[in-house]
């Protein structure tokens, strides 16, 4: 069952991070609904907000495989 | 003490214990080069004919000696012809390096000769890239991607170095990356109890072994844990070798090619206890049909993988050698000596079936299998085996009988042909004391054939044996049974591979008929060099038995 998931995550401010985050997505074959990027902690850290509407299993792996990625500080997944 | 960012480069690879590297020049890289003239004597630079080669080779070589191998090439075509490689070597989890050339760094974005966006390019097959833009940067990028190559489930990282980078200067202190992501805490005892008490209980229990066990180094906790539970045990491709095939309770391989009763009795079992191994569908087939009557035990270090294909009763996110540690002592000692005469009698039917018809022909061509069964008897089952992709693949898979560790290194999850040569390659130099034998078919072969010419140059005594049967194998067989026999554009003209090994001076043989095989293969595994022996085999030939693609594992087919 389909169901909007809000996805926020905490990262390293590197070079490619949304081009990595973009590709993982289109990888799941899943579409960004909303996104919002906030630099904090002068440029050091991206804060990113994702809205996602997909079945909870696929929103379930993909944070997992996020979680993998060494940059990256802190994920949440929240269902809305 | 100031140096060049090349420099530094050099002096971090051989912090990183770095011995081998593989690559190829060009204009981007050209200050590295540079530095490796003068640090010829603590790292061994192997000069390919094709970058896709030099990916190969460090897969090959971090395989083998179970380091991260370590390639290199310019920018532009030279980093994009890594990318089959960097692919491979993700989804095989597979630790190396790639170290790129870039346009200088006010050049980037402006199309400047031999520019390609290799970070965005690579952003998905890669565990981590990175570009480097500064002298200083390249020490602590480089720690950094030796960490993530091989933390966790270890894969393919990137370095992109711009050319202002290598030449600017800096001050080296090389410092180890210290990250927390490949700390995974202590083991859930409760899970671990979990999972005893599932085989405990089990009537049916079934252990399937994949490449995490032996990237964990834990072949012989996996043995234990089979003997003292008396579980039948079965192998994924990339598996192969953790157990040896002659142990009595090891009962095949699973897979499309795998053997009959460890897929046919998957849907039989009660209990499954998977290590180290990810439920490709090649192993699955029709996910609505497998293993519906068992409780499935999953430990896998990565923990995506956990419940992505198959939903386990018990999930284990864990380093295999450790979880199978903790879950040993918790183990009662049984047997399931009917459950396992069920194997028993699925080998005895496919043995008359399959398995006799292919290894003792009374007439006709030479079978691939009868030529892997006498390379396995004539090297006792201790030969590294590297395999390209396609019919010669499976077969050797199937009938080599593994009797040591970590001797069987193909290309699994992308199946990318023209692997073995390079690979074998990278591997011979990081177990040189082991004979290593790549077997390709003619079309694989000549995939990466230009690589002959490193193993005449760098003179590695590598075995190099060629099933020859004039057709893309795998392609034509799925053409004869799936597409109506229509054989469209599966047929090889192929060249004198004789005369093309001749023409690099490695020692090479033709062999057509039965009664020359045993001689060429001695001869082959006495030469002291490197020897290409090419086997003329039937042409026509089907693997079996198979899992047709889609269908369930209950609908394996003997023939």
């Amino acid at each position: 069952m389909f169901q909007t998931f809000v996805v926020a995550m905490r990262s390293e401010n590197v070079l490619g991070l949304l081009l990595r985050l973009s590709s993982l997505m289109s990888r799941n074959s899943l579409k960004i609904q909303e996104m919002q990027v906030l630099e904090c902690i002068g440029s050091r850290l991206s804060e990113i907000t994702l809205i996602v509407h997909t079945d909870a299993r696929k929103m379930e792996h993909l944070v997992k495989q996020l979680a993998k990625w060494i940059d990256l500080h802190e994920v949440h997944l929240k269902q809305e | 003490m100031k140096m060049t960012g090349a420099e530094a480069l050099m002096k971090a690879l051989i912090e990183e214990q770095v011995e081998v590297i593989f690559g190829y020049p060009g204009g981007a890289i050209m200050p590295v080069y540079d530095a490796i003239y003068d640090y010829q004597d603590q790292l061994r630079h192997v000069l390919v004919r094709h970058e896709q080669g030099a990916a190969h080779a460090a897969e090959g070589y971090a395989r083998a000696s179970g380091k991260p191998g370590v390639c290199l090439a310019t920018s532009g075509p030279g980093a994009t012809n890594l990318v089959t490689g960097i692919a491979d070597a993700l989804l095989d989890s597979v630790p190396i390096v790639c170290i790129t050339g870039q346009v200088t760094s006010a050049l980037i974005g402006s199309d400047a000769f031999q520019e390609a966006d290799i970070l965005s390019i690579t952003s998905t097959i890669t565990k981590w890239n990175v570009q480097v833009t500064s002298a200083e940067e390249i020490a602590p990028a480089v720690a950094k991607a030796f960490y993530i190559a091989s933390m966790g489930r270890p894969g393919p990282v990137l370095i992109d170095i711009t050319k202002d980078a290598q030449l600017g200067y800096c001050s080296f202190d090389y410092k180890p990356y210290e990250g927390e992501k490949g700390d995974f805490g202590a083991l859930d005892r409760n899970l671990i109890q979990k999972a005893a008490d599932l085989l405990n209980h089990a009537s049916r229990p079934y252990l399937l072994v994949g490449h995490g066990v032996l990237i964990s180094g834990a072949e012989k906790e996996v043995i234990q844990l089979a003997e003292k539970a008396g579980i039948p045990l079965a192998s994924t491709l990339l598996g192969l070798s953790a157990c040896p095939t002659q142990h009595p309770l090891y009962v095949g391989m699973l897979g499309m090619h795998g053997n009959y009763g460890p897929n046919l009795l998957t849907n039989e079992a009660d209990v499954i206890l998977a290590v180290g191994m990810r439920f490709d569908d090649r192993v699955t087939g029709d996910l609505a049909n497998y293993a519906k009557a068992a409780k499935v035990i999953h430990i896998d270090i990565d923990g995506a993988e956990l419940g992505k294909n198959v939903r386990p009763e018990v999930a284990i996110r864990a380093d295999a050698k450790a979880a199978l540690r903790a879950l040993l002592p918790r183990i009662h000692p049984r047997r399931h000596t009917e459950w396992l005469a069920k194997f028993k009698g699925c080998y005895a039917c496919e043995y008359e079936k399959v398995m006799c018809k292919e290894l003792y022909p009374e007439s006709g061509a030479l079978k691939m299998a009868e030529v892997v069964q006498t390379l396995s008897h004539q090297t006792q089952g201790e030969a590294v085996i590297v395999t390209d992709v396609g019919q010669h693949q499976m077969v050797t898979a199937r009938y080599y009988g593994f009797r040591t560790s970590n001797a069987h290194i193909t290309s699994g999850g992308l199946g990318t042909m023209g692997f073995a040569l390079p690979a074998a390659i990278g591997a011979k130099l990081a177990v040189q004391e082991r004979v290593v034998v790549a077997v390709c078919g003619d079309g694989g072969f000549q995939m990466n054939i230009q690589e002959l010419g490193v193993i005449a140059q760098e003179q590695i005594p590598l075995k190099m044996l060629i099933l020859n049967n004039g057709y893309l194998g795998m392609v034509r067989q799925w053409q004869e049974l799936f597409f109506e026999g229509r054989y469209s554009c599966t047929h090889m003209q192929n060249p004198d591979f004789i005369k093309i090994a001749e023409g690099y001076g490695i020692r090479a043989r033709k062999v057509t008929y039965r009664e020359e095989l045993e001689e060429a293969v001695k001869e082959m595994l006495e030469s002291e060099g490197a020897y290409l022996l090419e086997v003329v085999v039937e042409n026509q030939h089907n693997v079996f038995p198979m899992v047709p693609s889609g269908a369930s594992v209950s609908e394996v087919r003997l023939e």
